[in-house]
C-alpha cells in the first residue's frame, strides 16, 4: 500500500498551482536602473531607447543637472541627470553608464543612469502604492514600489519629472 | 541665403543652408544668423554692447581686440562687440536643430534660438536681432 496520503497529494497540487502565474493578470513593462546604489524604474512605454554610449556636448547657460545634448541619428536630445531631483550622489558619466531616451509630459530627453539593471514585464499587482513615509522630494514623483531581485525599486513618474524640471524644480 | 524649408515632410530641403557669423565666447562656439548682421568693422574703442554682456558671460579683458558687428534691430541698427576671429560659415540645414524642450525651459542663455552640430562640436545659435541694449 502507498504511504502517500490524499492530503499530501492535494497539498502538492495546490502548491504547484500557486507557482503558476495567472497569465490573464495584467502586466507592465519596466525599465529598471541604478542610481546612487538604489534601484528605480520607468514604465517601458516612456522609454524609447537605451543608449550605451554617446558624446555629450555641453550647452552653456544650463543648470548642472542638464549635462548637454547628444546626437541621436541626426537629431539632438538633451541629457538630464536625476541625481539632484532624487537627492543621490552625482551620477557617473563614464564607462558603464547609459542614457535612457525618455518621453513624457509632451517632452523628450535623455536621462543619465549609472546602470540599466533589466527590462522586465511585472505583474501590475506587484507594484504597491508609495508609502506615506516616503520623503517629501520623492512623494510627487514616485508612482509605486516593488521588489525586484530582493531589492526595493521605486517606479518614477517621467511625465511629472519632465514637467517639474521644465518648471525649474530639480 | 538659404533655400526654403520643405513644408511637406517638415524637414529642411536637403540643399538648404544658413549663413552664420561664427565666433567663440568663453571657449564656446556661437553663431548669429548672417541675415541679422549688416556689416562688421574693427572697434576703435569700447563697444556699448559686447557679446559677453549680451549672453551673460564675464566681461572680456579691458583693451582686448574687438570687432563690431552692426546688428539689424527692429528699432534700428546697433553695434555688438565680439572678440575676433569671426568667420562666415554656411551651415547645412541638416546640422541645425531646434533647442530641446528641457534646454529651452531651463537655459539661462538669452536669445538661444537653435543648436548646430558639426565637425568642431556644438554651435549655439543666438538671436541678436531683438537683443539691442536698452
Amino acid at each position: 500500500m502507498s504511504e502517500t496520503t490524499l492530503d499530501q497529494v492535494l497539498t502538492q497540487r495546490r502548491d504547484a498551482r500557486r507557482e503558476i502565474v495567472n497569465v490573464d493578470e495584467p502586466t507592465t513593462k519596466l525599465v529598471i536602473f541604478e542610481l546612487g546604489g538604489e534601484w528605480f524604474a520607468f514604465h517601458g512605454d516612456r522609454i524609447r531607447e537605451i543608449l550605451a554610449e554617446a558624446d555629450v556636448f555641453f550647452v552653456p547657460g544650463c543648470p548642472s543637472s542638464l549635462e548637454g545634448v547628444i546626437n541621436v541619428r541626426g537629431d539632438i536630445e538633451s541629457v538630464l541627470g536625476l541625481h539632484e531631483l532624487l537627492r543621490q550622489p552625482a551620477a557617473a558619466t563614464g564607462r558603464g553608464s547609459s542614457i535612457l531616451l525618455g518621453r513624457g509630459g509632451g517632452m523628450s530627453s535623455g536621462i543619465r543612469v549609472e546602470r540599466v539593471v533589466d527590462v522586465v514585464d511585472v505583474l501590475q499587482s506587484a507594484i504597491q502604492p508609495p508609502p506615506a513615509t516616503l520623503p517629501d522630494h520623492m512623494r510627487a514623483i514616485v508612482l509605486g514600489l516593488l521588489r525586484f531581485q530582493d531589492k526595493p525599486v521605486a517606479v518614477l513618474d517621467l511625465d511629472r519629472i519632465f514637467a517639474d524640471y521644465a518648471k525649474g524644480l530639480g | 541665403m538659404s533655400a526654403a524649408p520643405d513644408g511637406g515632410a517638415g524637414l529642411p530641403d536637403r540643399d538648404a543652408a544658413v549663413d552664420v557669423v561664427v565666433f567663440r565666447v568663453a571657449g564656446h562656439l556661437f553663431g548669429i544668423e548672417a541675415e541679422q548682421v549688416r556689416g562688421s568693422r574693427p572697434a576703435a574703442g569700447d563697444a556699448a554692447q559686447t557679446i559677453e554682456a549680451l549672453l551673460g558671460f564675464p566681461a572680456a579683458p579691458v583693451g582686448a581686440a574687438l570687432q563690431l558687428l552692426t546688428i539689424k534691430g527692429g528699432d534700428g541698427d546697433w553695434e555688438l562687440g565680439v572678440a575676433p576671429p569671426l568667420e562666415l560659415r554656411r551651415l547645412p540645414a541638416a546640422a541645425i536643430h531646434p533647442v530641446p524642450d528641457l534646454v529651452a525651459a531651463r537655459t539661462g542663455l538669452p536669445g538661444l534660438r537653435a543648436l548646430a552640430l558639426g565637425a568642431d562640436g556644438l554651435m549655439v545659435l543666438v538671436n541678436a536681432g531683438d537683443r539691442a541694449p536698452r
